[in-house]
């Protein structure tokens, strides 16, 4: 177990050097000139856009301008925008946020997609199986911007219930757009969970389970949803990973400031250590989540052992 | 391709909503059309649309959301009338010269920085010395490229070793020269210009504090720190120097996407956007009826032609090209009237603009255009350039239905992202028509010519510098330094006239600004540059609101 963790720690340093790298040459790659387009339409005066060259080494080859940043990186630096502005101030301003809208996504499809594919799974073909099973594939087969945008239409401006946009109604201006978020990833959540018991339940120790005399609920609470929750919890790891890298339709739509719109607008401007930060924060959080969700597996399944 | 259809879907979506709250009934509560008064001080807050502004400081600031937010922040030197777009001194006492090249600008007395420093003419010329420092990477910089000096601090090569422009001097407290590289008539307009703001004492020392909580000489003052992405809050100044605003604070409300910013209007939480989404451009009259407002802008569309690229190097070509256009069909059916067809460069909201100098060139013709480009040896095919995040597809692709039917060719599509668009262009690759906009930065006729088609314009794109630009910048040049209005107008008509018979872009529309504000608010005006005057709002209810 110990050996384990360890390893699955140092994968992450190797890991971090190659999305840094993999990252920033991509973005060295995008076409045009970056300093051009900060002026929009309008001209730049040659001296300034030298001056900007200089200052952020974009004359550099991309070996060089890797290794300035990662010398800078070593210090603390993650370096800054064309607008001037730090990009660790960004992250520390964006992520708060995002962690936020993920979590209630993320508790919003967990609990809700367990709970109905709980009652769908042991109730196979009952009305609550059909309801469960026709309301998610509508729910995924509607693309994310058109649930969005009708929820924000009925739920917010309409009806009222909920603020149409922005974050400054707190806790209560995140529970529409994480809905929103989550509904993708419930029904998937509901809809695995539901095959997974169904597969468990006819298992052999169920049947002795139910043999020896224990309750239904003492038979599915404690030997068929432990593991048939093993599926759902690797989806569930993966979601958050992608829950935290922000979610640029909804962030947009519901005018949640989040990383995700940031990191959009910081690839666009080609600003490289804005995205290299943005995206390996989002790939340690990612590993991290995994890494979380393999020990867990030996606590859900005992017959799981770590090496 | 993804974006226009996602645009389409939410238009549909916007649409019915509209049809089903536009049912729900009328609520009666009309409170009049703009008057174009300042209106009466009601004290209270309101709610406008921004985009994330790119920067808060004269220096730097040349978008929109940004310039908005200084708007309230900031007095200009000149400020120009909402309808006429007439100059007035409004922060300066009086700017003079003799020559049109030297010029004094004398500021008004008592007027305070928020801070409660007094405002001096020291100020400005720290201010515009700090932006046209190259050291300082400024974006506004080339403003002062006509101010003698500035060359020293825009070396061609290596870093400036001054750091001053020998073309400023400071005559006392309230006053200071200028000195310009050639006469300029226009100059007193173009300080009324963002970029002329002046900056408090010891701003070069911090200019990214500045940037966050920007310290100014206007009706309101930062209320706290900008929130990135989130809002700017201001409030009233206490000891403001002017006619006291309306509204007792503003919130500069932070938008991702218009379409929200819409939603958000019409649900009542925002009172004022200056920016109505297209797709719900044909809806917003009955939504909101008395309280929709459009108001021609500034901007100027233009196709711009490769000439330093064969084959169009070759008029004809090019007026067959702006003869297959049909501007009207387009700016009716694409933009639903909020666009007028441009047959001159000099926009209609400036003074000396007139109402088809291009003449048949810029009529839809598409038996003439034809006859011209099968005469000329006009290639089968077309490329068309433009870049991709501007909702540009939708006019590109009915420009390229025009082409093909009137002159029988084929047609391609180059789209790019901004950066790489500007950047081609810069570097004279493009093969084909693209797609070009322009702006004013103050309303005079010279704003237009100037900059886009000189021989030193400053952007040089057409490759026209090398195809016969000398006539149309002689002009020019002569116009700017001719004292009387009218005179100068009367040489830059002669410059477009000119321009417009060598066709390096052809005109195809002007821009209107679509507004649109909520119950709470009243006495919205937009102005030219299509700012909301934000002084003038009358916040009903008063500060209750």
């Amino acid at each position: 177990m110990g050996r384990f963790f360890i390893r699955r720690t140092l994968e992450i340093i190797p890991v971090f050097f190659g999305a840094t790298f993999l990252i920033f040459a991509m973005v060295f790659a995008l076409p045009g000139d970056p300093i051009r387009a900060l002026a929009g339409e309008k001209p730049l005066s040659p001296a300034v856009q030298r001056q900007f060259r200089e200052e952020y080494n974009l004359d550099d080859p991309l070996p060089v301008q890797y290794g300035k940043y990662i010398a800078g990186f070593a210090q603390g630096d993650f370096g800054q925008t064309f607008r001037g502005e730090q990009v660790v101030d960004i992250m520390k301003e964006k992520f708060p946020i995002t962690a936020r809208l993920a979590l209630f996504a993320f508790l919003f499809e967990a609990t809700l997609g367990i709970i109905a594919g709980l009652l769908a799974g042991l109730r196979r073909g009952s009305f609550v199986d059909n309801l469960v099973l026709v309301s998610t594939i509508t729910v995924v087969s509607v693309p994310i911007f058109v649930l969005g945008f009708l929820a924000q239409l009925i739920l917010g401006a309409e009806l009222g219930w909920f603020p149409v946009a922005g974050i400054q109604d707190g806790t209560m201006s995140y529970l529409l757009p994480a809905m929103v978020l989550g509904s993708l990833s419930l029904c998937y959540v509901a809809r695995l969970l539901r095959t997974s018991l169904g597969e468990n339940l006819r298992a052999d120790y169920v049947r002795t389970a139910t043999a020896k005399g224990l309750s239904r609920m003492r038979v599915v609470g404690r030997h068929t949803l432990r593991n048939s929750l093993i599926p759902v919890i690797t989806f569930l790891a993966v979601d958050l990973g992608y829950l935290m890298g922000g979610a640029i339709v909804t962030e947009s739509i519901f005018n949640v400031p989040g990383i995700g719109r940031e990191v959009f607008l910081a690839i666009r401007g080609q600003e490289g250590p804005l995205v290299v930060g943005i995206v390996t924060a989002g790939v340690l959080i990612f590993m991290f989540a995994n890494l979380v969700v393999d020990l867990l597996y030996a606590v859900l399944d005992p017959r799981i052992r770590y090496e | 391709m993804r974006r226009t259809k996602r645009l389409s879907l939410m238009c549909l979506l916007l649409v019915l909503a509209l049809v089903a709250a536009a049912c729900g009934g009328d609520d009666g509560g009309d409170t009049g059309g703009d008057t174009g008064d300042t209106g009466e001080v009601t004290g209270g807050e309101f709610s406008i649309q921004i985009c994330e502004p790119q920067f808060l400081q004269p220096g730097n600031t040349q978008e929109t959301c940004g310039s908005q937010v200084l708007q309230g922040i900031f007095d200009p030197l000149v400020e120009f009338d909402p309808d006429t777009a007439e100059p007035s001194n409004d922060v300066a006492e009086s700017i003079e010269s003799e020559d049109l090249q030297t010029w004094t600008i004398t500021i008004k007395e008592g007027i305070t920085w928020h801070n409660g420093d007094p405002l001096t003419a020291q100020n400005y010329v720290d201010s515009w010395n700090w932006t046209a420092d190259s050291t300082n990477k400024a974006l506004n910089s080339y403003f002062f490229a006509n101010i003698e000096g500035y060359d020293d601090l825009n070396p061609e090569k290596g870093k400036p070793t001054v750091h001053e422009m020998s073309g400023l001097k400071v005559i006392d407290d309230t006053s200071f020269e200028v000195t310009l590289t050639e006469p300029f008539s226009q100059f007193p307009l173009t300080v009324g210009y963002g970029a002329f703001y002046p900056v408090p004492e010891g701003y070069a020392d911090d200019p990214d504090a500045f940037n966050e909580a920007p310290v100014g000489i206007g009706p309101y003052m930062m209320d706290g720190k900008w929130k990135h992405d989130q809002f700017v809050k201001v409030v009233k100044y206490p000891d403001y120097w002017g006619d006291e605003p309306n509204a007792d604070a503003i919130e500069f409300r932070i938008y991702a996407d218009v379409n929200t910013a819409y939603t958000d209007l019409l649900a009542g939480n925002l009172d004022i956007t200056d920016t109505i989404p297209t797709e719900s451009l044909a809806a917003a009259p009955q939504e909101l009826g008395e309280r929709f407002i459009q108001v021609p802008s500034s901007y100027f569309g233009y196709i711009g032609f490769p000439m330093y690229q064969e084959p169009w190097d070759k008029l004809e070509l090019r007026q067959a090209v702006s003869m297959a256009l049909d501007r009207e069909a387009i700016t009716t059916a694409i933009y639903q009237g909020t666009y007028q067809p441009a047959k001159s460069i000099i926009a209609p909201v400036v003074p000396g603009f007139r109402e088809d100098p291009c003449g048949e060139f810029c009529e839809h013709n598409p038996e003439e255009a034809k006859r011209l480009w099968d005469e000329n040896g006009g290639p089968d095919e077309i490329i068309l350039w433009f870049n991709n995040d501007g909702g540009h597809e939708e006019w590109m692709e009915a420009f390229s239905n025009q082409l093909r039917e009137a002159l029988g060719v084929t047609t391609k599509f180059e789209s790019l992202a901004f950066e790489e668009y500007l950047t081609l262009q810069d570097e004279h690759k493009l093969t084909g028509p693209y797609r070009g906009a322009w702006v004013f930065d103050y309303p005079s006729p010279q704003n237009y010519l100037e900059p886009i088609f000189s021989c030193d314009g400053s952007s040089q794109e057409f490759g026209y510098e090398d195809h016969g630009c000398e006539e149309a910048s002689d002009l020019i040049e002569e116009a700017n330094a001719t004292e009387d209005l009218d005179a100068a107008i009367e040489l830059y008509h002669q410059a477009e006239d000119a321009i417009l018979a060598d066709l390096p872009g052809t005109p195809t529309w002007f821009g209107v600004t679509n507004a649109g504000y909520g119950e709470n608010v009243d006495n919205v005006i937009v102005d030219v540059f299509s700012f909301v005057r934000l002084e003038d709002v009358q916040v009903l209810g008063g500060g209750d609101a």
